[in-house]
């Protein structure tokens, strides 16, 4: 198998926890995510395991999103954004990063933080990897710009 | 993106640790195993029919290829296709034989040099086939033809005085017939090359054997006589052929042809006071070497198998195939030979060696078979110093079942053995397995005296020359979990290692991990060992500072001591203590020293050289030095020979202390 289990059970631990904000079920959902891989052993030879990994892992994130809204909220939680602040830790990238759009987010995750080729990130939006090249440099144009006006 | 930038998105990011990673791989590891292990088998038969049928098709098709249909009148094709020409060096036609398309052969034709002209224009390849004699004589049409599309190629030799120039055109029709063959063919070809690794990846061969010592020879002979060996010479040589040398042996009623060849060899029987069978062709060796070559099937160990079912019909066959049926069995046993039937009966759920039930084959199912197992042994209940570690009663159950069964099958009383192969071969190989200290942590304290599961693992290791690999220690992986650590304990993430509990960090810390891996290298327990219990079982159970799944192996051990030595009073240098164990490197490298250091002889002076020296100090018959590598180790004090300050030295040197 050409992915590595040890390699990856962080990034995808920080994709699911960036999904949900719940650490002990974004493990839940990591380790979920790594047993289906384990066992679909089809997918091992098609050369895509990066991209499986991290489709089964949205789709999971997706599942457990829409179940925890089905439930009922509880007067201490508090939404998203403030579990953003807590993940931004750069105050000033932070914001700069925080005006971007949830996806957009998610593109400078997947790509500077676990460090996802660019060909898996065109598989997983579904659009060529041309494309993704200018998306990301788009991402990155506002980013510097936002993150210069703020410093300004 | 600049890397400033990169930089500053990944640390924007901040994310939680994981809680269960390591757990979680460890089962992981096994999971994907076993997966593995499972997908191998499932694609063989898969794969082999898909070859089968590939094999088929291509069969087919090349039939079908054989049968074109008959061509009109007027085709194109009915013009000769294959127009061969010969001229002699004095320009006078020769006569040559010309095939023609479909498939009529004229011979002894008289072609006119101006008959056939050749265009070339650039890439495409034109063939102008000019009518005249060389066609009227072929018999075809009187008129003028274009063959576009033809391949053309001239052969020019020289032959004595005269050159011979032989020129011969394929029209693309042919061509397509071939390549339509050829493809079929190379389809084909590559169809069956693709089965083949598969079926030889599904070879199995015994893990090892107790052979006796001359024994190689023996079968060296067996192999190099393999005609001799085919007693009935039905030209294979199987297990009817060591029956049938059995049943002439032992006076049992035989047919002509193994009776003359038995005669013809010399075979004694076994009353025969003269001797001169060659010692390879007994049927205790065919046996045996069989049951090597071929591993132990089932077949081999029923009465009611072909060979012995057909070999003899008269009243004796019974006794016959019962007693060499035990002959069989008594040599599979004596060999260990019965190790593929376990598996096999494991493979299609025979047997189920998940005996603690948890839906898992682990470690843990060998540890509860081997602890019920040793419960049950007589000797061990009768002795008054034995305290038992009850199983839950279902899982006692379940290894009583496991062992009936297994014994049902191969009839000897190898389980143990056969447990612990079929979890290195079903499950990945993990080195601590051989190592009593990982039980430490899963044994209760109070019984481990009594149980050494890891005894069988240790044999394993030994008999397939695993050892070696057991206590390797790998320079890179301890310079990165070394550096890791370091880190964590100085952001507070994880504890300093205070092994002897004492509340500081100390040279006491330094002994305390120099003890114990004397006694781990020397197989002492905690009971054995110089260390208070207590400290012991600390280091075996909470001192896993590499993160490994394992603790107080040797990197736990190592990075006790540098850690130590870079906390404690015994730096000589004003760096205060540099975490960076490559850069040290090159000072210790600079120094013209000509005690090198290099123990080991691999041209570089690192931790694996400390490491070597304390494995000779604890255990020197298993850890031996040459002479020069006992004089690069003796780095410390003058000459005073080996001692652990050596190591400790090579240490200080590569954290430039």
């Amino acid at each position: 198998m050409s992915v590595d289990i040890k390699d990856q059970y962080d990034k995808i631990f920080r994709y699911c926890y960036y999904k949900i904000h719940d650490r002990d079920k974004a493990e839940d959902l990591t380790q979920e995510t790594f047993l289906r891989f384990l066992e679909s052993s089809h997918y091992h030879d098609m050369g895509k395991e990066l991209h499986y990994l991290y489709t089964i892992a949205g789709n999971l994130c997706a599942d457990a999103y829409h179940r925890k809204k089905t439930e009922e909220l509880s007067e201490d939680m508090s939404d998203g954004k403030d579990y953003e602040d807590f993940i931004l830790t750069n105050v000033a990238l932070g914001n700069a990063i925080k005006k971007l759009t949830a996806e957009e987010q998610e593109i400078i995750l997947l790509r500077y933080v676990n460090e996802v080729p660019i060909g898996v990130l065109s598989e997983l939006y579904g659009v060529s990897r041309f494309k993704m090249s200018r998306m990301i440099k788009q991402i990155l144009t506002r980013l510097k710009k936002d993150f210069k006006g703020s410093e300004g | 993106m600049n890397k400033r930038m990169k930089k500053a998105v990944q640390e924007s990011f901040r994310f939680p640790e994981t809680k269960h990673k390591y757990e979680f791989l460890m089962q992981a590891e096994v999971i994907s195993a076993q997966e593995m292990q499972r997908k191998k088998r499932i694609p063989v038969v898969f794969r082999l029919s898909a070859a089968a049928a590939a094999c088929g098709l291509a069969l087919g098709a090349w039939a079908h290829l054989g049968s074109r249909s008959k061509l009109s009148e007027n085709d194109f094709r009915d013009e000769p296709a294959i127009v061969t020409t010969m001229i002699g060096g004095n320009g006078e036609s020769q006569p040559v034989t010309t095939a023609i398309g479909n498939g009529e052969t004229a011979g002894a034709t008289t072609v006119n040099v101006s008959a056939v002209t050749t265009v070339r224009t650039g890439t495409a390849k034109t063939t102008t086939v000019t009518s005249g004699s060389a066609l009227t004589a072929l018999g075809a049409k009187s008129r003028s033809t274009t063959a576009s599309r033809s391949d053309h190629s001239r052969v020019t030799a020289n032959t004595n005085s005269d050159t011979v120039t032989v020129e011969y055109t394929i029209t693309n029709e042919e061509k397509t017939y071939y390549m339509k063959h050829l493809g079929t063919f190379a389809s084909a070809f590559v169809m069956g090359g693709n089965a083949i690794p598969i079926a030889s990846a599904a070879e199995y061969k015994l893990p090892y054997t107790r052979m006796y010592p001359n024994e190689s020879d023996i079968f060296a002979d067996i192999e190099s006589n393999a005609e001799t060996v085919d007693i009935n010479r039905d030209g294979f040589f199987n297990m009817r052929d060591c029956y049938d040398l059995y049943c002439y042996s032992n006076h049992y009623q035989v047919s002509d042809t193994v009776a003359d060849k038995c005669r013809k060899y010399g075979v004694s029987k076994i009353d025969d006071e003269e001797n001169d069978t060659p010692p390879w062709l007994s049927y205790t060796e065919l046996i045996r070497y069989f049951l090597i070559k071929e591993g132990a099937k089932a077949e081999f160990f029923s009465t009611e198998s072909y060979p012995y079912r057909d070999t003899l019909t008269d009243t004796y066959a019974p006794f016959a195939s019962d007693q060499f049926v035990s002959a069989v069995f008594s040599e599979s046993d004596h060999l260990m030979a019965g190790y593929p039937l376990i598996s096999a009966a494991y493979r299609s759920g025979l047997i189920d060696l998940d005996v603690n039930a948890d839906g898992l084959f682990d470690i843990n199912d060998y540890i509860d078979y081997y602890v019920c197992t040793t419960n049950s042994n007589k000797s061990n209940q009768n002795s008054g110093d034995f305290i038992p570690w009850e199983r839950p009663e279902a899982t006692v159950q379940r290894c009583n079942e496991l062992r009936s069964k297994a014994e049902a099958i191969t009839r000897d009383n190898w389980l143990e053995n056969y447990f612990v192969w079929c979890l290195l071969e079903y499950t990945p190989f993990r080195s601590e397995y051989a190592e009593a200290s990982y039980y430490n942590s899963i044994i209760p304290e109070k019984y481990a005296r009594y149980y050494s599961p890891e005894r069988y693992f240790e044999e394993y290791c030994e008999t397939t020359g695993i050892e070696e690999y057991l206590f390797t220690f790998n320079t890179q992986k301890f310079n990165n979990c070394f550096d890791e650590y370091c880190k964590d304990v100085a952001a507070g993430r994880r504890s300093a290692p205070d092994i002897n509990l004492d509340g500081v960090i100390d040279r006491s810390d330094y002994e305390a991990s120099d003890i114990y891996f004397g006694d781990i290298l020397n197989g002492r327990n905690a009971s054995q060992s110089e260390l208070p219990s207590r400290v012991w079982n600390n280091i075996t159970s909470n001192c896993d500072f590499n993160n490994n799944g394992t603790s107080g192996d040797v990197y736990d051990i190592m990075i006790t001591q540098m850690y130590v030595l870079i906390n404690t009073g015994e730096s000589s240098s004003s760096s205060g203590g540099s975490y960076n164990y490559d850069s040290n490197m090159g000072i210790l490298l600079d120094i013209n020293n000509p005690r090198s250091g290099d123990v080991n002889g691999d041209g570089e002076v690192d931790m694996a050289d400390a490491v070597l020296i304390m494995q000779y100090l604890a255990n020197p018959d298993k850890y031996q030095l040459t002479d020069s590598a006992m004089y690069n180790a003796d780095v410390e004090g003058e000459c005073d020979g080996l001692n652990t300050s050596d190591a400790s030295a090579i240490q200080r040197r590569l954290l430039n202390l």
